[in-house]
């Protein structure tokens, strides 16, 4: 059913988005390191624009539907039948562009066509973890790895993002996804079971209301660490930047030391896939991340997934 | 028609025009503040903000920090049991606080000027440069000190770079871009 042909044909638009240029480049190394090694092709989309974020649609709907427009007509340029886009943000504001494109089509053209850019529709829009989960098949995957976490306890932190807004159509359950564990689980980790998977870090609020910020992701935090989870895995800049950077501030709050590492799901793909750590950028994560990694190696796959 | 003009000058009309959403739909279960992450940082928690907007008490709604503070994690309009999407609801309070000049409170300003800022950089650059807004930031709400020892953090991964600034190619186009969709402002849908 999955050829490996048909894998190496792959071929997909990538929208990195203005985070993983920056404070998240390392989501974007690993995101281009792994699919690089998988066979997929990623064709960067043309002279890309910011998503507009939280920002655009919390002033104005129809700056943000543009936003995302504009981008997708560029992907289009790229004659892929599909864009993808790592950051949870991008991704959710790029695939509500396409869903609101027919609402006012006429005045979307209008500004599109100010943006120098033209866009009908047609493009499918997923996140890299779709890609992997329901195109690539996580049985191929599994045939690529060369090593396994073994037993690391991993909380897959979902966020707000990747699963909602609900009013569009998701390929993972708003309440209760299961992608990112689906995945862990392919990789030989143990995703622990926990109730805060898509629970809100305080996103955007990061800069102007950290103090908000240190007490959700303090909740988030010891919820993890009650739950018995060693480190996080997440899918989104913010959540990444939120639980990583602002980990000691929130530890020290509570009196606590929490020392979670986390990982994009993207790094540990790349991990079990034999890449090296510089290539998938675990150095660049705040919290300590190659240590626990390393102690968790050992050997091949199969013989991990014999012993489950 | 003469009552579609009417309509249009309550504050629940407003939030229709904008929104799309019918906020008289709402029957105050409080699922929506019970989800809300940030409901604890609110002065009026979100289901108490739709029953203002059912009763248009502009006043109270547009001044109180709630439409300041919602992260937008979209948690409430998932979970309504009527399908008022509660967060595009903020959203469009937001807007017309905005265009009627009610000014955030002052707790709250920092995440007004965050947006605006936000906003700005796009305008300017088609992408968003985190240094230029973090500086931005910093000059407009005087908050200097805040986070320096983590921008130092960033900077030595090198996740900050003030030397790698990015744009689209022809930062007019997105000029426009933004002039065609805020020109439409006044006119609602």
């Amino acid at each position: 059913m999955d050829s490996p042909e048909r894998h190496t044909q792959m071929r997909v638009a990538y929208y990195p988005g203005c985070s993983l240029e920056g404070t998240a480049i390392e989501f974007d190394q690993s995101c281009r390191a792994m699919c690089e090694a998988l066979g997929i092709e990623l064709v960067e989309v043309p002279d890309w624009n910011c998503c507009g974020a939280s920002s655009a649609h919390f002033v104005n709907h129809d700056l943000a539907v543009a936003l995302g427009a504009r981008n997708l007509g560029l992907a289009q340029r790229t004659g892929a039948d599909q864009v993808t886009a790592p950051c949870a943000a991008c991704y959710a504001r790029l695939k509500f562009s396409e869903y609101k494109l027919h609402e006012d089509p006429e005045r979307l053209g209008q500004m599109l066509e100010r943006g120098g850019v033209d866009y009908k529709g047609g493009l499918r829009v997923s996140s890299p973890l779709e890609l992997l989960v329901r195109d690539y098949g996580l049985e191929a995957l599994k045939e690529k790895l060369v090593q396994s976490l073994n037993g690391l306890k991993v909380a897959c932190y979902y966020g707000c993002l990747l699963v909602r807004p609900t009013e569009m159509p998701s390929f993972d359950d708003p309440e209760n996804p299961r992608s990112l564990d689906s995945l862990m689980e392919t990789l030989g980790a143990e995703p622990v079971d926990w109730a805060y998977r898509v629970e809100c870090c305080g996103g955007g609020l990061a800069l102007g209301r950290a103090d908000i910020v240190r007490k959700l992701i303090g909740d988030i935090l010891d919820n993890a660490v009650e739950a018995g989870a060693e480190c996080f895995v997440v899918a989104c800049p913010l959540c990444q930047g939120n639980l990583d950077w602002r980990q000691t501030e929130a530890g020290s709050q509570r009196g606590k030391q929490y020392n979670l590492p986390v990982y994009y799901y993207t790094q540990l793909v790349g991990w079990c896939l034999g890449l090296p750590p510089q290539r998938l950028g675990i150095e660049k994560l705040l919290t300590p991340a190659t240590t626990l990694l390393e102690r968790k190696v050992s050997g091949l796959v199969s013989q991990v997934s014999e012993g489950v | 028609m003469a009552d579609d003009k009417k309509a249009e000058k309550t504050l629940l009309g407003q939030v229709l025009a904008l929104s799309g959403v019918h906020v008289e739909n709402c029957y105050q279960c409080g699922k929506c503040t019970a989800g809300c992450p940030v409901a604890f940082e609110m002065e009026i928690p979100p289901q108490q903000m739709m029953r203002m907007v059912q009763l248009n008490l502009k006043d109270r709604a547009l001044n109180a920090n709630t439409v300041w503070v919602c992260a937008s994690c979209e948690t409430c309009s998932a979970r309504c049991p009527m399908d008022v999407k509660v967060a595009d609801v903020m959203d469009a309070l937001r807007r017309i606080a905005i265009e009627e000049g009610v000014p955030a409170p002052a707790e709250a300003r920092t995440m007004a000027v965050f947006h605006r800022e936000f906003l700005g950089g796009i305008r300017r650059w088609g992408r968003l440069n985190e240094h230029e807004l973090i500086g931005l930031y910093k000059l407009h709400t005087g908050k200097f000190m805040d986070d320096v020892g983590l921008g130092i953090r960033l900077f030595g991964k090198q996740k900050i770079r003030p030397w790698h600034f990015q744009k689209v190619k022809r930062t007019e186009d997105m000029a426009r871009l933004f002039e065609a969709a805020l020109s439409g402002e006044k006119d609602g849908h």
